[in-house]
């Protein structure tokens, strides 16, 4: 595929894809790029972008929380589902900290 | 099998008068349900737990103390909110095994309000597909069957929702929508589906697809049920901080109310070719019904429609990408144990997804390369010129009637091979969740070949109660008095 | 011109940038509810929404965002009514959502500045490009197993305010000042405790190097740095490595280094960032944070004197040094202690650099020998403030008051007690009376007839004997003045 670093692609997207999905997503990326060429032929000066509904309304945050205590202690739920875990942990292949 | 043909209305004011049990209720559904395993409607079943809430609800009822007019109902739910204790597995091999460790907002508004969870309904992976062919735990099959024998698809991704009320196996069900998701099924199914405005409920405890575009709402036999259940979801939510406060309406105010000099706006972008004529053909029998009641219609413009999947695709696969970035196999979901954790991260991410999940996040990625980032502010420039038309429209007319999808429900081995194709089933569904406005599918018909076709109409920021108003009109003079195939063949009349 | 390194092609300036993230004081997290406790059991501290759990949503601690606020203003920055919270995407197993919550496009707070003292006495102003809020990672632990690393999330979500500072700082001592500085100005605010050992404060540093007149050359940035000394250890090997690099005719790379404190030097970090790998993109989940300039008005008036007009305050009123005053800054409670010694019940002000001087060294000597701050010293300023009345008034002398001073650290009758209880309970008043001194000389001198004829005979030095004998006769209370002038009178007749 021309235009696409995919290795780079994969690499930020942090999975392993099979050879079929790669084929999938390279027939998308081409509509992708029909699609935002014809996205750029529309005149946006002056308009600012919409990431989410309320940008329309001109709605900021209404629900800013007490600084209180009110959560948390609850580490056996929050380990419940961990696939590899401990008593006290959550554990995952051995990594050399790089931070 | 009479208590099936009930509306939610009509058991709720048996359950009130004591003529029926929420137990007796219940029971009958956990048999049609059974039924219809043919249908893969259910991922997980939780029948155990909906007899004890039944027999809760008849206790509390017979002290006097209902919880609510819904209080006993039995409710199917879209396997992507979180109900605790019960797995809740959107529909993926990732979290096949995870057990919800608490209760969405949603869920547990219906739960104050008495209701019985029947169980976890079918879904597209991730909520990723409009024809539930995604899920991991197989397609779902649209009851309405045709006598040429092949299995017709659900819609999706609420497909679970649609095929479960339209299958006599619940009354009514939970669904979500980003692109069309409650209303396309329930288009498919011949039942009512209800988008509320982005904000009526609360997202918390539902696992995110596209945030900015995700709604919950009903899948429904009318458009009665739809508001009297929607009425015990919504509601400002302090977890959900992309909420605004606004104040409650009650659903059921303006039903039955006349809709004379209701300005019906007609836009003529959704004039597609692609449009068979006999939606064509509903689209203006619907508004001449709602003419004939008193309601003006206007031709109106929506000049940036025509964008509107360009900038969907831009958008949610997006935020997708963004939202997923969570399911890693560390906390939760499975892993597949790799040579080290970077190996790890990756196969369990191979693994923990299907095809068209990993698809659409590895889009999600590429729009966000910093080299089309542009790219992706244009889209959301656009988005909100798309927003624009119809704050417009909606200074000229109170509601827009279009279609809600291009054509009836399609054959699963019919699916277009090209995904692109697959994507103007959402045609005229999108623009609502981009702009973030209420938008109802009402069923107004059979096509010649036999299956539901639906409408839809959109209103504005927060009127669901006129919109509610307006489908119950259309209701009315259209009535849609079918049944699906599945429910003649089982008897479940 | 002193900041100059000299090389072996001429001289090399020094460039160098700070970007500070300090950690928000609050109870809970800035997303959260969960504590902010430092050193609690593993993941005690953790909701499911710091663990990344399918479903939640962030819900922004509002005391946060007013520290940031106080913050913003103390750096003499300009707030942004508006502004977003994005996501920066990166996997690693103490990020939950696989993106961190920050503040990328618009940050609350911009175009700040500090004032900084130079070596030679001169003051300048480093540039604070931008102030904004995001969350801290949680932890890995990586000694409990041979084969696995631990994750602990207690630290995970917990408030962050970074301060990026323009490259304007110019060797290792201004970084340091720079460092320091901030330090003592969050903690004069309360929004950080900067303690560095614990992580609250830490600094990554961005280091080049050039030809005075030239362009920015590349630049490398040491992440993480935890103390002032490792900061400008960094520096050091930093500019000598690069200087090196230049002068040999290589190139400098762009890239990411950690410190190494055991060896002094910086090492490169095996995995290569990807820089425009983050896809910062805005957080759907959190809608704009909009501030009304009335709140941010009613912050502004409610700050404290900050550290530097506090200093340039005690030089000016009080006449101390630069030195002194810095000290008696540093932190909030001893600039307060030592202005609650200072004043008088009257309202009369007391020595100030008597005050300065017995609080910068015998005080800070005690404290530092228990490990306690000067907010738990057991000597109040009250009674510090009567023993230099004491002094000052000729009751004791400078010798005795040393005594005094122990015994209102150490006697557990006295604590709290006014230092004069103390010197009449031990009799330590200093004995002024002429005529009881004067026979105390008459006899000593009778009895020593022999030395006096040495003194007589050029022998100065035996005239302290003298005053020595008398001292321990009286047990230090008689004034030497008046034995000196008693005695001289006395031997030279």
């Amino acid at each position: 595929m021309k235009n696409v670093d995919l290795e780079r692609l994969i690499r930020l997207t942090n999975i392993e894809v099979e050879s079929e999905i790669l084929e999938k997503f390279s027939e998308s990326v081409k509509n992708i790029l029909t699609w935002t060429e014809e996205l750029q032929t529309v005149d946006t000066a002056n308009v600012d972008p919409m990431f989410s509904v309320f940008d329309i309304l001109n709605k900021g945050l209404e629900n800013l929380r007490v600084d209180e205590v009110n959560d948390g202690n609850m580490r056996e739920q929050v380990l419940l589902n961990a696939p590899d875990k401990n008593d006290m942990f959550i554990c995952v292949p051995k990594v050399i900290d790089q931070e | 099998m009479s208590l099936l043909k009930l509306s939610v209305k009509e058991a709720a004011s048996k359950l009130k008068a004591k003529e029926i049990s929420s137990v007796e209720l219940v029971k009958t559904y956990i048999e049609s349900s059974n039924k219809a395993d043919s249908l893969n409607i259910y991922i997980t079943k939780t029948f155990d737990m909906a007899m004890e809430q039944a027999a809760q609800s008849d206790a509390r009822r017979s002290k006097g103390s209902a919880l609510s007019d819904i209080d006993g109902i039995p409710i199917g739910v879209k396997d992507i909110f979180l109900t605790e204790g019960v797995k809740t597995t959107n529909a993926s091999k990732f979290l096949e095994n995870f057990v919800a460790p608490y209760e969405s907002t949603i869920t547990k508004n219906l739960l104050n309000a008495g209701y019985i969870c029947m169980g976890k309904l079918n879904m597209d992976e991730f909520a990723m597909g409009s024809a539930n062919l995604t899920s991991h735990f197989g397609a779902v099959i649209n009851p309405w069957e045709l006598e040429d024998g092949k299995n017709r698809v659900p819609g999706g991704s609420s497909g679970g929702s649609s095929a479960a009320v339209a299958a006599r196996a619940v009354p009514i069900a939970l669904g979500t929508d980003t692109g069309g998701s409650i209303r396309q099924p329930a288009s498919f199914c011949g039942l009512v589906g209800m988008k509320p405005t982005y904000g009526v409920c609360s997202r918390y405890g539902i696992i995110a697809f596209a945030s900015s575009l995700d709604q919950a709402g009903l899948l429904s036999r009318d458009v009665y049920d739809n508001a009297m259940v929607l009425n015990h979801m919504a509601g400002y939510d302090e977890k959900d901080s992309s909420m605004i406060k606004f104040n409650k309406q009650d659903f059921l105010s303006k039903i039955g109310q006349s809709i004379k000099g209701v300005k019906v706006g007609i836009p003529k972008e959704y004039s597609s070719d692609i449009l068979s004529k006999e939606i064509k053909d509903y689209w203006k029998q619907a508004a001449k019904a709602l003419e004939s009641e008193g309601a003006e219609i206007i031709d109106i413009s929506l000049p940036h429609t025509q964008y509107a999947l360009a900038v969907y695709y831009m958008v949610a696969p997006s935020e997708a990408y963004s939202n997923l970035a969570r399911f890693d196999g560390i906390r939760y979901g499975e892993r597949t144990e790799g040579a080290d954790l970077a190996d790890t991260y990756k196969k369990s991410r191979r693994d923990g997804w299907g095809e068209e999940v990993k698809r659409r996040i590895l889009i999600g990625s590429y729009n966000l390369m910093t080299e089309n980032f542009g790219k992706y502010v244009q889209a959301a420039k656009i988005r909100r010129l798309i927003a624009n038309d119809f704050i417009e429209a909606f200074k000229q007319v109170d509601v827009i009637l279009t279609p809600t999808t291009t054509s009836p429900a399609f054959a699963i081995d019919e699916k277009p091979s090209n995904p692109i194709e697959m994507y103007y089933n959402d045609l005229f569904t999108v623009t609502a969740n981009l702009a973030g406005l209420p938008a109802i599918s009402i069923p107004v018909g059979l096509s010649q070949s036999g299956l539901p076709v639906g409408m839809q109409l959109i209103g504005n920021y927060f009127k669901e109660a006129d919109l509610y108003a307006y489908s119950y009109t259309l209701e009315q003079k259209m009535p849609f008095s079918h049944v699906s195939s599945f429910v003649r063949k089982h008897n479940l009349n | 011109m002193t900041n100059l390194i000299e090389g072996k092609t001429g001289f090399w300036e020094v460039v160098i940038g700070l970007e500070t993230h300090a950690q928000i004081i609050s109870k809970s997290k800035l997303f959260s509810g969960s504590s902010t406790l430092f050193g609690s059991s593993p993941n005690t501290h953790v909701s499911f929404i710091d663990a990344g759990m399918p479903g939640v949503l962030p819900r922004p601690n509002q005391f946060c965002i007013e520290q940031a606020v106080k913050t913003g203003l103390a750096l003499d920055g300009e707030i942004n009514l508006t502004s977003y919270f994005d996501r920066k995407h990166y996997f690693y197993p103490d990020l939950p959502f696989g993106y961190q919550i920050t503040q990328f496009y618009k940050p609350i707070m911009e175009h700040g500045k500090m004032l900084i003292e130079l070596e030679d006495g001169t003051a300048k102003f480093i540039g604070i490009t931008r102030l904004h809020i995001e969350q801290d990672a949680g932890k890995l632990l990586h000694e409990h197993h041979p084969n696995k690393s631990f994750v602990d999330l207690n630290r995970a979500g917990v408030g962050l305010m970074e301060i990026v500072s323009e490259p304007d700082i110019r060797s290792k001592l201004e970084a340091a000042t720079y460092v320091s500085n901030l330090r003592t100005l969050l903690r004069a605010i309360g929004t950080c405790d900067g303690n560095m050992e614990e992580g609250s404060l830490r600094c990554d540093i961005n280091i080049s190097v050039r030809k005075s007149g030239e362009d920015y050359r590349t630049r490398v940035e040491v992440k993480n740095v935890n103390s002032i000394k490792f900061l400008q250890q960094a520096i050091d090997f930093e500019v000598e490595r690069q200087i090196a690099v230049w002068e040999d005719g290589g190139e400098v790379v762009q890239e990411t280094k950690l410190f190494d404190p055991s060896t002094g030097k910086t090492f490169s970090l095996r995995k290569k960032e990807d820089a425009g790998g983050y896809r910062y993109v805005r957080d759907p989940d959190i809608l704009p944070l909009i501030l009304e300039s009335t709140y941010v008005e009613k912050i502004r008036e409610s700050l404290p004197e900050l550290p530097q007009a506090k200093k340039e305050r005690f030089i000016a009123e009080y006449s101390l040094t630069s030195y002194e005053a810095n000290i008696l800054t540093i932190d909030a409670e001893i600039s307060a202690f030592f202005e609650k010694t200072l004043i008088k019940e009257d309202r009369s002000i007391r020595n100030p650099k008597m005050a300065a001087n017995w609080i910068t060294t015998n005080l800070f000597a005690l404290l530092k020998e228990e490990g306690i701050k000067i907010g738990e010293s057991k000597i109040s300023a009250e009674q510090l403030g009567g023993m230099i009345d004491l002094i000052e008034e000729e009751i004791i002398s400078s010798k005795i008051a040393k005594e005094v001073f122990e015994t209102m650290w150490t006697d557990a009758n006295f604590f709290g007690k006014p230092p004069l209880l103390i010197v009449e309970a031990k009799g330590l008043k200093q004995i002024t009376d002429n005529t009881e001194i004067s026979a105390l000389v008459d006899k000593l001198c009778e009895e020593n007839m022999d030395k006096i004829e040495q003194i007589k005979s050029g022998k100065d030095k035996l005239l302290g004997w003298f005053v020595g004998q008398i001292m321990k006769e009286t047990g230090g209370k008689a004034n030497p003045e008046v034995v000196n002038t008693l005695l001289h009178k006395k031997i030279t007749g």
